[in-house]
């Protein structure tokens, strides 16, 4: 795992260029009053998706035969395509809110601990999402195939949403009835629910890498 | 160190069907035409296939469930197949010093710096023969009881394959109980470096031999219709129609040269063996 770890850090170097934009763009759109939970939101999701995206590396140069020759199982190559993104988003989420804290200083928009750190962490639990939805179909189809199978599932997402907004289904009364309950308890159910579906994308994962001829 | 039973793998135009012992400390060749069965072979035995049935045995164990302790008694390259282009061999070291306890820094950086290859740069900047050569000095790091290499000299020019095949005498100098498989399909590289070869064909071993009795006692005979009707063929293994009358393999070159002296005999090599092969099929 740590070898793989390696390999995806060395990958994502070459990256540094976009990530320092990344870092760069958070801190402008900070600046320009744009709501700091979406800058956070939105840096840790670009790390989390450019960090999955070493699946396609991989791949290009043919490299999966070599690395299962490595010591290294078919099980920890699934588990580290979670592991690294985590790592990835868990950092920028820091950088992120680290940024729009001291950028709040200058601008007078400061962050408050009670209301917008709330949403910032929730975010973060959100966020373990985008590996739990984006390994398993690159694993199965590959890196490409498997981005157009995330997109048809982001568009019924959309379509569902829609639907629900069509019939005139009430999520605000959803909303309000959560508000009740204090707010880690419904942090720890929306932790728990995430931490479900990622053990469960984590299975097909290494189910998917164990069926696999290289 | 490695035993293959009744490996069968079927494809939807190939089958493979193979049987193999390969003994520690031996140096053991693969060779045959492209798309015979070598590279299919060789995942098989590093697990990355399934076979259909049969048994590959690797270090004493299942190939398939040889574990990542196992698998730090093994080097292996491939042609095809490596570390990604993106990465710097600073990467590449450090990968390679997370995978094996017995990986030595220091010796692998003094490796690299012999064979030219640059810490700094892309490995999609390296040559075709850096490559190679990064590929064969990864596999041998670690002091591997195991190397399996796969085409490990494919595209390179006479002094780049040399090169490599310098690098793995030495590899296999320091330690006799080192095991060395190696595929190619370039015959000199293998009649200088092999104990025993294994010719592949159409998925099944048509061949197994020491290397040097191929290059001492077999041979081919060049003999017009006429003479090809009058001599003895317990000893021909393969025989093919030319335009002169027939070209003959034989594993017993000396009793034709004795019984016929008049047959143009040319000596043995593994690319005859390949060829006649090949025309047969």
């Amino acid at each position: 795992m740590k070898a793989l770890l390696a390999k995806d850090y060395g990958l994502m170097k070459q990256r540094g260029k976009i990530l320092l934009f990344l870092v760069l763009w958070a801190i402008a759109m900070n600046l320009i009053m744009v709501d700091s939970m979406f800058v956070v939101g939105w840096v840790v999701m670009i790390a989390e998706i450019s960090s999955i995206s070493t699946i396609s590396y991989d791949e290009y140069d043919n490299c999966m035969p070599f690395l299962m020759s490595l010591p290294v199982t078919r099980r920890d190559y699934a588990l580290e395509k979670y592991v690294f993104p985590l790592m990835c988003g868990i950092l920028f989420w820091i950088i992120s809110v680290i940024i729009v804290a001291v950028s709040g200083m200058f601008t007078g928009n400061s962050i408050s601990l009670s209301t917008d750190l709330p949403g910032m962490v929730l975010f973060l639990i959100l966020m373990m999402l985008i590996p739990a939805m984006a390994v398993p179909p690159q694993l199965k189809w590959g890196a490409e195939k498997g981005r157009i199978v995330m997109f048809i599932f982001f568009a019924i997402l959309m379509v569902v949403s829609y639907l629900l907004n069509y019939f005139k289904v009430d999520l605000g009364e959803t909303a309000e009835q959560l508000s009740r309950y204090p707010m880690y308890v419904v942090f720890l159910a929306v932790f728990l629910i995430c931490l479900v579906l990622l053990s469960i994308s984590v299975y097909l994962s290494i189910r998917i890498m164990e069926k696999k001829e290289f | 160190m490695i035993q293959i039973k009744d490996l069968r793998k079927n494809y939807v135009t190939f089958q493979l069907d193979i049987n193999m012992s390969i003994p520690a400390g031996r140096v053991t060749g693969l060779v045959g035409r492209n798309g015979a069965g070598k590279s299919t072979t060789i995942k098989a035995i590093l697990g990355l296939i399934r076979p259909d049935s049969g048994e590959v045995i690797v270090l004493g164990k299942n190939a398939e469930k040889l574990t990542a302790q196992d698998r730090e008694m093994i080097g292996a390259a491939f042609s095809d197949s490596g570390f990604s282009s993106y990465l710097k061999l600073t990467d590449v070291m450090r990968i390679l010093k997370y995978s094996y306890r017995d990986f030595d820094e220091q010796e692998f950086r003094k490796a690299c710096e012999k064979a030219g290859l640059p810490m700094d740069k892309n490995l999609k900047e390296f040559s075709t023969g850096m490559k190679a050569r990064l590929r064969v000095l990864a596999a041998c790091s670690h002091g591997a009881r195991l190397l399996i290499l796969d085409e490990p000299t494919a595209g390179l020019d006479v002094i780049a394959r040399n090169e490599v095949l310098d690098m793995l005498r030495e590899y296999l100098a320091r330690d006799s109980e080192r095991t060395l498989l190696i595929s190619s399909h370039i015959s000199s590289d293998l009649e200088g470096l092999c104990d025993d070869i294994y010719m592949i064909h159409d998925g099944k071993v048509v061949l197994h031999e020491d290397t040097d009795v191929i290059l001492g006692e077999y041979g081919v005979l060049r003999v017009s219709d006429q003479v090809y009707e009058k001599i003895d063929k317990k000893y021909i293994l393969q025989t093919k129609k030319e335009s002169f009358g027939y070209s003959c393999l034989t594993n017993q070159k000396q009793y034709y040269a004795e019984n016929y002296p008049e047959i143009i005999i040319e000596s043995g090599s593994i690319d005859d063996l390949i060829l006649m092969t090949a025309k047969e099929a």
